[in-house]
């Protein structure tokens, strides 16, 4: 018999992996294995550029506090990617070598009822105030009112989002701390290219007659073409250094980068770098949201300031909206399709990062990204040489001015009131140091070191009061607009694949002018009158979700009560109220065939 | 009557008294985590080792119905068997919480389908929550019994009549025990029931108020509540009351996307009915944490009012 060399690598494949066991149960076998006597672990997914350095700035300044110390406790991070970090949290977690602390989310495992299982409630402490944020921690010369609200408050009340972004619904309760947030999607504005872009502009305004790229764009009274009408304002607008304030004076400026493209050696330039990350697509990504909001609300059946898959489907079967017969949807996707103007040619097939680049090359005008994605801009365009660099501005998607297009739908964006902060820590249940872990949590979240932190990772911070970089204030979460859940919104997870995925899939074909409208509508109503896999169906599907949930609350309400009644545990009285209130209401998904009722009388609930 | 389902009746299979208080106490604890797998592996021969009636008995005996009613996937023979333990838990068991937790167990097990395929008998359920309420009046689980008994008849047989059933059931025990420590879901209950199923929004709103006055049930809610209050109150005529709940939403919940829909509205308001002096609160600026007045007009208005 000759001997094979796959045989050799076999072999060695066998003995590494006999080795890896052996050790892996030495390890789990040992007391305390996966913790260090003295050692707090924090492990997160948060790699970007400047996060680590930050955090480790906190941890430093902890571990040299007179108490820590004297307790002997050292605080350490781990940064695992995001791609492992939900195989690497499921090991260690069930494996019991899980961190003290961990960022919650991203593993399939560790979700729904299961949280409960790894991490500890903590709604018990959040309801405290925050021992950081005593007088003595705190920073001079702080408003005497905060000041007093951050000493004397709960916890859970002294951050931004009041820590919705560790509230766990179906639990109802805290499982984590949110430490950091990195803002919602803004437009960056290369201010170079948009005073060359005004420039030219002005230039086209004084010729007489205009140029027909601005004929084309100017609205005279009472027209359907153009984007904005000529005024005083406009030139006053056109003359200053402020990025777009109205949607007509963005798209004129994109109409006027249009023309410096056709200049010799300015082939490459675009008004706008997007892609095919959703986040840089502003038509879609921004616009769209607006002019489904503008109905919404008469839309929402139960005032909870939400449009649901059902009421989507049994308004459509009312007749309160429809593909044809409501303005908004038409208006959206004509400017949707008038922005693909702007994008680079085959947008679709570029990605997140030549996105980026192109913007920070200085060959598009905006670039419509998250909080996220600002430190490195913001790093990269500094770093430009003199004559390259450029100023940012960055603002939310402008709305609709007076006697512009599309004015009458583009009101109000979607409030960024409800936000949920990021970076949630949760504290693990197996932890032998729970007190010194949440001591460390408290820390983390007070106004002095959660300004700090977040200036060097370049993060907003969550704690009321912290001041943000100057670069990041414009990510800052607004209050003023609409609920954004009163969005009539075809892409709802709960609507019925067939129904998204042919409005989603017909939306993309309409955009890039694959169908004409006529046919995106024949397509949609074609969806939603399949009397199988159609709004009827999703009658049933509704209705069966919600029957499976009676499930659930069941057994959410049993363990509240062994915990009550025979671990005694006193915290889980009020858990247990709420898990029977939410066991009764839809109970078996009766508001489901009673709305069908109501407006069905004489048809039969629709089944499978 | 001892347990029989798991066929551990040898007693050189018993185990020691301290390993069955670590088995009973961690089947509990598993089953505190949602990790009823795990709680039935701990639980399931434990009940046969110890004397029934007694206190470690009615624990495990208690923790093991419940593994085995909601460990998945059900399946017939786990149902049957804990409902044999449920029974047994009620009849014998030495505690009183226990005891009713367990006929609260078998009466939802009657009411709902735990697999495909099992029958129903909501007859034989309305009868358990009706001894419930009777066994232990004045007592939170004749609170919950009625709450149960009451939702039955708002699933099943959808009429009129039996929606005002439902609601009567409801009424009558609150204002028998109007200090309930279940007080406020039974309001919430009679204000859902008014809105959604009798159409009643002027009921639904004064229900909704009580359960406002007491707290809501779910804290995190309460800027829904507060809103869908708002709305029913403007729907019949109630002004008033809407201007009080726009204004509590806006103080309350200051970090609700209803806070902006309430300044708006008020503003509206205060436009419209200048005589009524409409106060409009200023808005907490959550980055801040500093109030501030909802806009340049309205401090104006303020300021003249």
């Amino acid at each position: 018999m000759r001997f094979n060399l796959s045989w050799l690598a076999a072999l060695l494949l066998a003995g590494s992996f006999i080795y890896s066991a052996i050790q892996v149960f030495r390890v789990s076998r040992m007391p305390g294995a996966g913790y260090k006597d003295n050692v707090i672990r924090v492990i997160h997914w948060q790699l970007e550029p400047g996060y680590r350095e930050g955090l480790q700035w906190a941890i430093d300044e902890y571990n040299n506090l007179p108490h820590v110390k004297e307790a002997g406790i050292r605080v350490e991070q781990q940064g695992v990617t995001q791609k492992v970090y939900g195989q690497f949290m499921n090991i260690h977690m069930i494996g019991g070598t899980g961190p003290d602390i961990a960022q919650n989310g991203t593993t399939r495992l560790i979700r729904g009822n299961a949280i409960a299982r790894f991490y500890a409630p903590l709604s018990d402490y959040v309801t405290e105030p925050n021992p950081y944020n005593s007088p003595e921690f705190l920073p001079e010369g702080l408003d005497p009112e905060l000041a007093e609200m951050l000493a004397t408050s709960a916890w859970s009340e002294t951050l931004i989002d009041g820590m919705k972004g560790g509230y766990e619904e179906k639990l109802n309760d805290f499982y984590s701390i949110p430490v950091s947030t990195p803002g919602d999607v803004r437009l960056f504005y290369n201010m170079k290219l948009a005073s060359e872009a005004k420039a030219v502009a002005l230039d086209a305004l004084a010729m007489q007659p205009h140029p027909e790229w601005l004929r084309l764009s100017l609205r005279e009274n009472g027209a359907e073409s153009g984007f904005i009408p000529e005024s005083p304002k406009l030139v006053e607008w056109l003359n200053s250094g402020s990025p777009p304030e109205t949607l007509g004076q963005l798209l004129l400026l994109c109409e006027a980068i249009l023309q410096i493209s056709t200049q010799p050696g300015r082939e490459g330039l675009v008004p706008i770098a997007a892609s095919s990350f959703s986040n840089n697509d502003v038509g879609n990504a921004l616009y769209r949201h607006i002019f489904m909001l503008t109905f919404g609300h008469e839309l929402d059946l139960n005032d909870d300031n939400k449009v649901d898959s059902l009421e989507i489907v049994h308004n459509w079967q009312q007749g309160r909206w429809g593909f044809e017969s409501t303005d908004a949807i038409r208006k959206s996707i004509e400017l949707m399709q008038l922005m693909t103007r702007y994008y680079p040619p085959g947008f679709l097939g570029l990605d997140r990062e030549q996105s980026q680049r192109r913007f920070v090359q200085g060959n598009a005008m905006i670039v419509s990204t998250g909080g996220w994605d600002a430190k490195s801009i913001f790093e990269a365009v500094n770093n430009l040489g003199d004559e390259q660099t450029f100023e940012i501005a960055v603002t939310r998607e402008p709305l609709g001015g007076e006697g512009e297009i599309y004015a009458e739908y583009l009101t109000d964006r979607p409030s960024e009131a409800e936000f949920e902060a990021g970076v949630p820590l949760s504290l693990n249940k197996q932890s032998p140091h729970p007190e010194e872990a949440l001591d460390f949590l408290r820390f983390l979240t007070s106004i002095r070191v959660n300004e700090e932190l977040n200036r060097r990772a370049g993060w907003l911070p969550v704690t009321i009061g912290a001041e943000a970089v100057e670069e990041l204030r414009p990510f800052s979460p607004e209050m003023e607009g609409l609920p954004p859940k009163l969005e009539m919104n075809l892409r709802n997870q709960d609507l019925l694949a067939q129904i998204r995925n042919t409005t989603s899939g017909s939306l993309k074909l309409v955009l890039s002018g694959g169908i004409t409208y006529e046919e995106f509508i024949e397509r949609c109503q074609a969806a939603f009158s399949d009397p199988r896999l159609g709004a009827d169906r999703q009658w049933f599907e509704e209705w069966q979700q919600k029957n499976d949930h009676t499930f659930g609350h069941d057994q959410s309400l049993n363990v509240e009560s062994v915990r009550q009644y025979l671990l005694n545990d006193d915290s889980a009285q009020r858990r247990r109220l709420s898990r029977l209130y939410s066991s009764i209401t839809g109970d078996q998904g009766y508001w489901v065939r009673e709305l069908w009722r109501q407006y069905h009388p004489d048809e039969p609930f629709p089944s499978k | 009557m001892t347990l029989s389902w798991t066929g551990c009746k040898d007693p050189s299979e018993r185990i020691s008294s301290d390993e069955t208080k670590a088995r009973v106490q961690n089947g509990l604890e598993a089953i505190g985590v949602f990790d009823y797998k795990l709680a039935l592996r701990e639980l399931k021969s434990v009940p046969d080792s110890l004397e029934p009636g007694t206190s470690e008995w009615t624990r495990a005996a208690f923790g093991l119905a419940s593994a085995l009613r909601y460990v998945q996937p059900a399946t017939e023979a786990n149902i049957e068997a804990s409902r044999e333990l449920f029974t047994q838990v009620a009849e014998e068991g030495n505690d009183p919480n226990a005891r009713a937790l367990a006929l609260l167990e078998l009466a939802r097990e009657q009411e709902i389908q735990d697999f495909k395929g099992e029958k129903t008998n909501v007859e034989e359920a309305r009868e358990l929550y009706r001894h419930i309420r009777e066994e232990y009046a004045g007592e939170t689980f004749a609170d919950e019994a009625t709450i149960r008994l009451a939702n039955t008849y708002f699933t099943r047989d959808p009429s009129q009549e039996n929606y005002a059933t439902g609601i009567q059931l409801l009424s009558e025990h609150i204002s028998e025990y109007p200090k309930s420590k279940l007080a406020v879901v039974i309001w919430q209950q009679i204000g859902e029931a008014e809105d959604r199923l009798r159409n009643d929004r002027v009921a639904a709103l004064a229900a909704y108020e009580q359960a406002r006055q007491l707290g809501f049930t779910i804290p995190m809610q309460k800027d829904t509540f507060l809103w869908r209050m708002s709305q029913l109150a403007e729907r019949t005529g109630q002004l008033e009351k809407a201007i009080d709940l726009y204004q509590r939403i806006i103080v309350e919940t200051p970090r609700a996307h209803e806070v902006i829909l309430s300044r708006r509205r008020l503003e509206e308001l205060a436009a419209a009915h200048p005589e009524k002096n409409i106060k409009i609160p200023q808005t907490l600026d959550i980055i801040t944490g500093k109030t501030k007045p909802a806009s340049k007009d309205l401090e104006t208005k303020e300021s003249k009012l």
